[in-house]
């Protein structure tokens, strides 16, 4: 099976996916943020034990600057100088970027340690309809194939002098799109043809069921991570209630 | 008309990945640099991602192929927005409404593709929900950690009913927009190519 990517224990990716539906319940229901943390410090813990440091530590130090930023935008004195709504625009974006902190770390938890084997397992057992399933192997498989050639491309354009950023952007839109897309596009079509005849070849497109080495386990760890969950989900809503 | 098949399915794949990774791209280029333009991110990506759409259209042609290729993108970015439900609450009922338009004139009739662009970019007005919601919940805290007044006035203008129509006007003009583009490079690249 190859190196392990955890210390204590895998998690398996359906836990994970129920973790990505009920966090929804946490962020709209509007909790007290006390609770709001401890979801947060839930998801790094489990990050953590899929060796995700460097992200962790990142976070942390973003989440801390954007508090900062509030600070520094807290003292009245500055007021005068910045214009109001430029203030108000970023106090909105450090609140959004509040809101939606545990559901970064959630959506980070399911998409960087998930392994695209493990997908295809869960979507045979389930019995999901082709056009899922084909289409959103397929996208996994080809982010980062598509990030190279855009990254090729760019470098290849850099060379006559024009670049991808923002400046080319604003100055001259429509040729940047264009040089960008029209190599892209034209490579995709090909590779799409490609793995199209590689893949019928391989009998893909056969209505059976396809066999899978791996297995796909539902173990102690993930009852007791997914009971962990749910008690923090009720509490937190007692204490909404005031209850607590 | 031919049904789905799995070299369709590919496409769609294939279409949305660089649907999704374009996104990721803008989203880093402009939300890195100018955070007062944040609001706007999501009408200068529907212009960006105009020609794709496009040439996604032309290429399949078959029924039911924008709503698959639209369910597919939302799901993906439902994911990466955390699983936040208003993606695809709002999505998925616009996305149904971009294939019948597209539908209507067999995927061929330029006009009515941009009206079903219209409705398959205009998800990304749910983007923005979470701070329309908690407005009050934002306002109560500013007030608590004593934001001055000037700053709680203009949080109350920005986060306002105006304000969030004027992002969705600024999507649908820019999807008119992304598609006309994406009306040029097809005529000008891919339909000589024979790729369209």
């Amino acid at each position: 099976m190859g190196k392990s990517n955890h210390l204590l224990f895998s998690i398996d990716s359906r836990v994970k996916l129920l973790f990505i539906i009920l966090i929804n319940l946490v962020v709209y229901g509007n909790v007290p943020q006390f609770y709001q943390y401890l979801f947060s410090v839930f998801g790094l813990l489990l990050l953590l034990n899929y060796k995700k440091v460097g992200f962790v530590i990142k976070i942390i130090l973003f989440y801390l600057s954007v508090y900062i930023i509030g600070f520094i935008l807290n003292s009245s004195y500055l007021s005068k100088y910045i214009p109001g709504i430029v203030g108000a625009t970023f106090i909105a974006l450090s609140f959004a970027i509040k809101f939606y902190f545990p559901f970064i770390i959630f959506a980070y938890l399911l998409f960087a340690t998930t392994k695209i084997s493990e997908v295809s397992m869960v979507f045979g057992k389930y019995k999901v309809p082709q056009f899922l399933s084909i289409s959103l192997l397929v996208l996994f498989r080809f982010v980062p194939t598509i990030t190279l050639e855009i990254q090729s491309i760019s470098k290849a354009m850099s060379l006559r002098g024009l670049s991808f950023g923002l400046k080319s952007l604003i100055t001259k839109p429509v040729k940047t799109i264009e040089y960008m897309y029209v190599p892209l596009l034209f490579s995709l079509t090909k590779i799409g043809e490609e793995l199209t005849r590689a893949s019928l070849t391989r009998g893909l497109g056969l209505y059976k069921d396809r066999t899978y080495i791996g297995v796909l386990k539902f173990n102690l760890f993930d009852l007791v991570l997914t009971l962990m969950f749910i008690f923090l989900l009720i509490l937190s809503f007692f204490a909404k209630r005031g209850v607590l | 008309m031919k049904k789905l098949e799995v070299k369709d399915f590919i496409t769609i794949g294939l279409f949305s990945a660089l649907y999704l990774v374009v996104y990721a791209l803008v989203i880093t280029i402009l939300g890195g640099i100018a955070p007062i333009i944040y609001f706007y991110t999501g009408s200068v990506m529907t212009f960006i991602l105009g020609p794709v759409f496009m040439l996604f259209v032309s290429r399949t042609q078959k029924k039911y192929s924008v709503f698959i290729f639209n369910m597919i993108v939302l799901l993906v970015l439902w994911a990466m927005h955390g699983g936040m439900i208003a993606v695809l609450a709002v999505g998925i009922p616009l996305a149904a409404i971009a294939e019948a338009f597209a539908s209507k004139g067999n995927y061929k009739n330029y006009k009515l593709n941009t009206i079903s662009y219209v409705f398959f970019s205009l998800w990304a007005m749910s983007m923005y929900s979470l701070l329309w919601l908690h407005k009050e919940k934002m306002l109560e805290e500013m007030v608590a950690y004593d934001y001055g007044e000037t700053y709680i006035s203009s949080m109350e203008r920005l986060i306002s009913p105006g304000v969030y129509i004027s992002i969705i006007i600024s999507i649908i003009v820019m999807a008119i927009l992304g598609s006309l583009l994406g009306r040029r490079l097809l005529k000008k690249h891919f339909i000589r190519a024979g790729i369209a």
